[in-house]
């Protein structure tokens, strides 16, 4: 449970400290909550539209997002590609401005514009490709990474102490000097992310950090993370699209086409969904999905399975029995006419898919 | 109504932490920001042992074939016994900001959305400091390869104690500005590499191809109007300016027509790169 810390500060006071960024994208709102450290308020935004057809009407990439990022905590944003949540991490970023509405960092006690110096010194992001140079050593990109930062000559200097720390965090420290083209996908992902660490940034905005990585790469890459999380004091915003990295996320916002359709800690929206899953697949599902909602009264929905076979999901009510219930689908229906049957527990991709009816896996069609 | 209560020690340390994180003094974004640009293509360039033979020999042995080629059918009008190796010389000199220009903006546009360039987009520093940064970074390149070329005047005919050197470097530096942020300017603008490379074919080869450097440009005719408002024209009359001390018979404008256009030229294209990378890159949403 996040701690709300009253704002003590006077925004005046703050502002005229030394340091404090001029150009604020807005005044000081001393009725915000201090621990928060962005935020986006009732943002729209749509692409520029093709020249060949400056007249059609553009579909919002981002439509009313509201959302809160609190002071050290790991918010992912769950949605399938194309939903928008890279997108929304782009604006923090201060990559695009929205249409309508405010995206703003809340630095010092006071909003600044994310396209800001200020608010530019306090994040660092992990694109879905890492932003390296292949043709220069693991310790060449810490090296520049630092340099750009504004860390002194000693710091930035390929041997120095802070740049061999990060190396060893992260097991790179045997590559150190080889070119990072010669790289697996996993040890990109790592420097990347030393690299994003560099300066000790309050936020870091990870945009599907492990996509393409297999899971011993994707284990490596969120165990060095969670060490230097604590350490730093970090803030993490992470869009992703896989479930099991949702999961590890201390609150969530669910994004489906531009909006976010739920918002909680990953556990609570799990349970929310109730007890356990029936998974059944099946030739003609909609017929099947009927026959069990008419004769058990359960919740189900269908979705498409695997080639002229689709599923049905049934929600388990609480307090019912999961292995009796499937006992009874069996019985529903002839020999042979359900090719499969499970019962699991449900996971996040099954509480979008109540949600929005859509599933994380698929790719809505770009808006762009 | 609720009370507000006092901070406790632990909230009022905590408020400090965030205050002291939020409010580190910021570092000259700009700055940093041009300096590791300009050390990412000098880093590049020495990691890259292979590069340094191409640096050298590449335009050596197209200045030295050329002008075998050439030497004898080879005549400048109103200037008898100018031999094509000589004539030729400042054309390579100029083809050689030309080429680091081209190559090294090239990999802008893949760097810009999948690679390095992503980190310098969100980096504290503003678009103007990335684009001195890259043309600072093309500059140190093309220098190392002009003066490793350098010596070689004197196979063509020059005479190392008669150069210019204030004229040639001015010359050379204006000129690669220039071409530098003309190129960037395209690749900025260009969505894949294959476009950026018709573009260069269709547009700044040719460029340098009108100018003078390869054959003597004609006293009228469209060539000569073409030529005239073409600032590669200028940035070889200046080299040739400067192999000749500080002033050339064989250039097509005086001294200071010449530098008043080169640093227009540079000056202008560098406006231009800085503002097509900050048009096209922070786009305002719009229905």
């Amino acid at each position: 449970m996040t701690t709300q810390i009253p704002d003590m500060r006077p925004p005046a006071i703050v502002a005229a400290m030394p340091g404090a960024d001029a150009t604020v994208s807005g005044a000081p709102s001393p009725s915000a909550p201090s621990n928060v450290v962005a935020s986006f308020d009732d943002v729209t935004f749509r692409w520029l539209a093709p020249k060949k057809a400056k007249n059609a009407p553009q579909p919002p990439v981002l439509d009313g997002f509201s959302l809160t990022i609190r002071r050290g905590e790991h918010l992912g944003l769950l949605g399938p590609n194309g939903s928008g949540k890279s997108t929304a991490l782009s604006l923090l970023a201060g990559l695009h401005l929205p249409e309508s509405g405010r995206v703003t960092w809340r630095l010092g006690g006071i909003d600044i514009s994310p396209t800001s110096p200020r608010a530019r010194s306090a994040f660092s992001v992990v694109f879905q490709s890492p932003s390296l140079d292949g043709q220069l050593t693991a310790r060449d990109n810490l090296s520049l990474a630092a340099q750009m930062r504004g860390l002194g000559k000693a710091t930035s200097s390929p041997t120095s102490p802070l740049i061999d720390e990060l190396l060893a965090a992260f097991d790179l420290s045997a590559r150190a000097d080889d070119r990072v083209k010669t790289f697996s996908g996993g040890m990109k992902r790592r420097l990347d992310l030393a690299r994003a660490l560099i300066g000790r940034p309050t936020a870091l905005l990870l945009d599907e950090p492990t996509s393409g990585l297999d899971e011993h790469a994707f284990r490596a890459f969120w165990a060095a993370l969670n060490m230097r999380r604590d350490a730093d004091r970090l803030t993490i915003v992470t869009a992703t699209h896989r479930p099991d990295e949702a999961a590890l996320c201390d609150r969530l916002a669910l994004v489906h086409r531009g909006r976010i359709v739920a918002e909680g800690n990953p556990f609570d929206l799990i349970r929310q969904l109730g007890e356990d899953l029936i998974v059944v697949r099946a030739e003609r599902s909609d017929e099947v999905a009927g026959v069990i909602a008419a004769k058990l009264g359960l919740l189900t929905r269908t979705s498409e399975g695997d080639g002229r076979l689709g599923d049905v999901t049934c929600e388990v009510p609480t307090g019912e029995d999961g292995a009796r219930l499937l006992v009874r689908v069996v019985e529903l229906f002839p020999k042979d006419r359900l090719d499969t049957i499970a019962l699991k527990r449900p996971t996040l991709a099954d509480v979008f898919a109540k949600l929005t009816g859509a599933a994380l896996a698929s790719d809505l069609p770009e808006a762009a | 109504m609720p009370t507000l209560q006092p901070p406790t020690v632990a909230l009022q340390t905590e408020l400090a932490s965030n205050l002291a994180t939020d409010l580190s003094p910021a570092p000259n974004g700009n700055a940093a920001l041009a300096l590791t640009l300009l050390r990412r293509d000098l880093l590049r360039l020495k990691r890259d042992t292979g590069r340094w033979v191409g640096l050298v020999l590449q335009p050596l042995l197209l200045w030295a074939l050329l002008g075998s080629g050439f030497g004898a059918v080879f005549q400048v009008p109103g200037l008898p016994g100018v031999d094509y190796h000589l004539f030729f010389f400042p054309g390579l000199v100029a083809m050689i900001g030309l080429f680091t220009a081209i190559f090294a903006t090239m990999a802008v546009i893949e760097d810009r959305d999948h690679g390095f360039l992503q980190q310098v987009l969100v980096a504290p520093g503003s678009r103007a400091a990335m684009v001195l940064g890259k043309v600072l970074g093309v500059l140190s390149i093309a220098i190392v390869q002009f003066l490793l070329v350098l010596p070689a005047c004197t196979l063509a005919g020059y005479s190392l104690a008669d150069i210019s050197y204030g004229t040639l470097t001015l010359a050379f530096i204006l000129g690669t500005v220039g071409t530098t942020s003309l190129a960037f300017s395209l690749a900025w603008l260009c969505p894949t590499t294959h476009a950026y490379h018709a573009l260069m074919g269709v547009l700044l080869i040719p460029l340098w191809l009108i100018s003078g450097a390869m054959f003597p440009l004609p006293a009228d005719g469209w060539l000569h109007y073409v030529a005239a408002v073409n600032p590669m024209t200028y940035a070889l009359d200046g080299l040739r300016h400067g192999f000749e001390g500080g002033s050339s018979a064989i250039a097509t404008t005086a001294p200071i027509v010449t530098f008043l256009a080169l640093a227009a030229y540079a000056v202008l294209a560098f406006a231009l790169a800085v503002f097509v990378a900050r048009a096209t890159r922070i786009t305002r949403g719009a229905a």
